[in-house]
């Protein structure tokens, strides 16, 4: 049972976004340690590229006073900051009109963790807040090649990124009501299970919890996952009631996939399943 | 600080200046800040052969050693004598950074043994890397744990003497790990969420004719003395009858090839009273008796030695303490859920229990059971099916033998049936027990971790497969 309750907080967590308070925590460089080869890439390749630091040395104010956590092995370092090169940044530099925007709205903190964030000795896997701060979790363990470990970062990145789009840009028109009776009550979400979500006319469990996390969820799962289109879009011939029941979620989904990426096409320029190719060819 | 005695500074502070002709120079707060790192800094990188720690992350471990060695750029060198990870953690250059926010703090910035001693048991062993510094006592600095709460790890930095490195015992430890691997673990992972090991010996006085048995967690540095018995075989002890209970616990450490206990291991024998407080390592061989039949796989066994009671060998064994035996006229049984495969699967969810009996329910052993009608001496189970249908399909025991806590048993071809059970039935079960029951033995322990509830543990070492019954 305890594999059942880790494996419940495992899909709770994976998506979850935490908003923290305080964002704007001062970080305390170690100036002698700047002239680092490490500090002076990052430096050079994400700080005045694009104005966004990367923080692998602990802070503690990075995690919850409730939580436990370490920082990453100096040596998985530069190979984290090449997959996020490849997976995340170079997506968008790879996609017509992609480079201008993440340009201008990449997040400004990326936070490395080496394990897993815990509390009360249960894995939290990945937290972020809404766009300004991302963390990632369990770098030390890096392995693009292991789907769950990829699907882990990519879900955290991406997810997060898409809170940027309707924190400036709001929401699709009407978004709301594409699914309106599919959304749990606070708290609650993590009651149902991935099925459920369909038939309700979300990708995930989390989505439901609100408008937001059901369009950062959506692009998230849009842009990594290489089922996206059997799983979410595509109709299943029925025998039996509950595949009834995930068509009709699946016509929402459908919907929401156009309001979508009208919506994106519209405020960032960017073609969502042009951005999907260059990060399904990744993978 | 309150508004009151913020206030009350502020006027301390202007008494001062107002009452005094000359204005003080009062640095500023980054000026002072400044000044307190570069003192702490300074301190650290004094000592010319670094630092040793004789590191106890909490009441309930062992000692690990660490040496570290900090410049003034910021970079500390930290050895250890923690194998784990491949050696990953006995040598690390990372960075560390002192921080002032109410107290001074030492925080070593990326991963190294600190960080793996915290995060083991899911961060709650109570490891540290974020240190309050104390004070300066003699030649010591003394730290104490950030992350601890209240009752944080006080941390002895004392200087070094470039002698330490030579206590490294790394081959030792190594060996050590290798005495893992037969023992339970399936039980305690399922129950508290990562395998708990801990591998059996017995300590063989060679020259004294006696035993002890502990049992011990090779991660955590700790031992618990089970038993003493007179006797240096298992045949020895079986016919010497003197057995008695321990349950001492002590946290040890492995340091310039002898094994360090905190608290010594004391105990009463025949009359003479002993006190152990270190056993010096040998020779470590892959030499002792086989657990399992086939495959018969040697056990290891270290050649040891201690002062007063001369040569010692420690061994792998599946033996352990004495209180609790395996008595006869009950039934055992449990939730057929709690079979468990060598990889903490429940055969009842994932392999041949779910393979060949899809519908069992209840897992149970009648022992010596004095009835009038149902056998004395059989185990099966009982399934119910979607209908509710409830059988009962249990193979007759032909031969039983308890020694100590090992069971030797063997199946009759006879069978005790309730309901509609089909042939094909009777012989899935005799192929699920003769998985669990793979070569004859199975080793039982207390495992009565629910109060008021009698339960055993059981462990093939043939196959690593685990059950549970309860009385």
């Amino acid at each position: 049972m305890m594999k059942y309750i880790n494996i419940i907080l495992l899909s709770l967590v994976l998506m979850g976004c935490y908003p923290t308070e305080d964002l704007n925590v001062p970080v305390r460089d170690n100036d002698a340690n700047l002239n680092s080869q490490l500090d002076r890439y990052i430096q050079e390749n994400f700080t005045e590229e694009y104005n966004m630091a990367i923080r692998y040395r602990y802070v503690d104010n990075y995690v919850e006073p409730t939580q436990r956590a370490t920082p990453p092995q100096i040596e998985v370092v530069r190979p984290m900051l090449d997959f996020l090169e490849n997976f995340w940044i170079d997506s968008y530099l790879s996609t017509p009109n992609g480079e201008e925007f993440f340009r201008e709205h990449v997040p400004p903190e990326i936070i490395l963790i080496g394990g897993p964030i815990l509390q009360n000795g249960l894995i939290l896997l990945g937290t972020a807040d809404a766009g300004a701060q991302i963390t990632l979790t369990d770098v030390n363990s890096i392995d693009p090649e292991n789907e769950n470990w990829r699907d882990l970062q990519l879900g955290t990145i991406y997810h997060e990124f898409a809170h940027i789009i309707h924190q400036r840009y709001k929401l699709p028109t009407a978004f709301e009501t594409i699914s309106p009776r599919g959304y749990t009550s606070a708290g609650s979400w993590f009651i149902l299970n991935n099925q459920d979500a369909i038939s309700r006319g979300f990708v995930s469990p989390y989505g439901t919890s609100s408008p937001n996390e059901d369009f950062a969820e959506f692009v998230a799962f849009y842009l990594f996952r290489q089922d996206f289109h059997s799983t979410f879009i595509e109709m299943e011939t029925c025998t039996t009631d509950e595949c009834l029941e995930r068509n009709e979620g699946r016509l929402m989904l459908q919907q929401k996939l156009s309001a979508i990426s009208e919506h994106y096409l519209k405020v960032t320029g960017i073609d969502l399943a042009d951005l999907r190719e260059v990060v399904q060819s990744k993978l | 600080m309150n508004r009151l005695g913020f206030i009350a500074v502020i006027l301390g502070v202007s008494l001062i200046i107002s009452c005094n002709e000359e204005e003080p120079e009062i640095p500023s707060v980054d000026e002072r800040v400044k000044a307190a790192k570069a003192n702490l800094t300074s301190e650290l990188t004094s000592a010319r052969n670094g630092w040793k720690i004789n590191y106890q992350p909490n009441d309930l471990t062992g000692t690990y050693l660490i040496l570290l060695n900090f410049d003034e750029d910021g970079n500390v060198n930290i050895k250890s004598d923690v194998t784990a990870d491949d050696g990953a953690y006995l040598e690390d250059n990372i960075t560390y950074r002192i921080d002032v926010g109410l107290d001074l703090e030492l925080i070593l910035e990326t991963y190294a043994v600190f960080h793996y001693l915290f995060e083991l048991q899911s961060a709650t062993f109570g490891g540290e890397y974020e240190f309050l510094f104390d004070e300066r006592q003699g030649d010591n600095l003394i730290f104490r744990s950030k992350s601890d709460g209240a009752f944080g790890t006080v941390l002895v930095f004392e200087p070094a003497d470039g002698t330490e490195e030579a206590l490294f015992a790394t081959e030792e430890l190594n060996n050590f790990q290798a005495f893992g691997g037969v023992s339970a673990k399936s039980i305690g992972e399922y129950f508290f969420g990562e395998p708990i090991e801990s591998p059996r010996q017995q300590i063989v006085f060679t020259e004294q004719g006696f035993s002890l048995f502990w049992e011990i967690d090779i991660v955590s540095r700790l031992l618990r003395t089970t038993a003493v018995a007179v006797g240096t075989t298992e045949q020895e002890i079986v016919d010497a009858q003197v057995f008695s209970d321990l349950n001492q616990i002590t946290g040890y450490s492995i340091l310039g090839g002898e094994m360090v206990f905190r608290e010594p291991i004391t105990f009463s024998l025949q009359g003479t009273n002993h006190s152990i407080s270190k056993i010096r390592l040998d020779e470590f061989s892959q030499s002792g008796p086989a657990f399992c039949a086939t495959p018969s796989e040697a056990s290891f066994v270290y050649d040891a030695n201690e002062s007063t009671l001369g040569n010692v060998q420690m061994k792998q064994t599946l033996f352990g303490e004495n209180d609790i035996s395996f008595i006869g006229n009950v039934v055992y049984g449990v939730n057929a859920f709690f079979i468990f495969d060598d990889s903490v699967r429940s055969i009842q969810e994932e392999g041949i229990l779910f393979d060949e009996l899809p519908d069992a329910s209840s897992f149970l052993m009648f022992h010596e059971f004095q009835n009038d009608t149902l056998p004395a001496n059989m185990i099966g189970f009982i399934t119910n099916d979607s209908l509710n249908n409830q059988k009962w399909i249990f193979n007759e025991i032909s031969q039983i033998d308890t020694t100590l806590n090992r069971i030797d048993i063997g199946f009759a071809d006879s069978f005790y049936t309730l309901g509609n059970v089909t042939e094909e039935e009777k012989a899935g079960t005799r192929r699920v027990l003769d998985v669990i029951f793979e070569g004859g033995t199975v080793y039982y322990y207390d495992f009565s971790f629910v109060d008021g509830l009698t339960i055993l543990s059981f462990y093939n070492p043939c196959n690593n497969y685990e059950f549970i019954w309860v009385l």
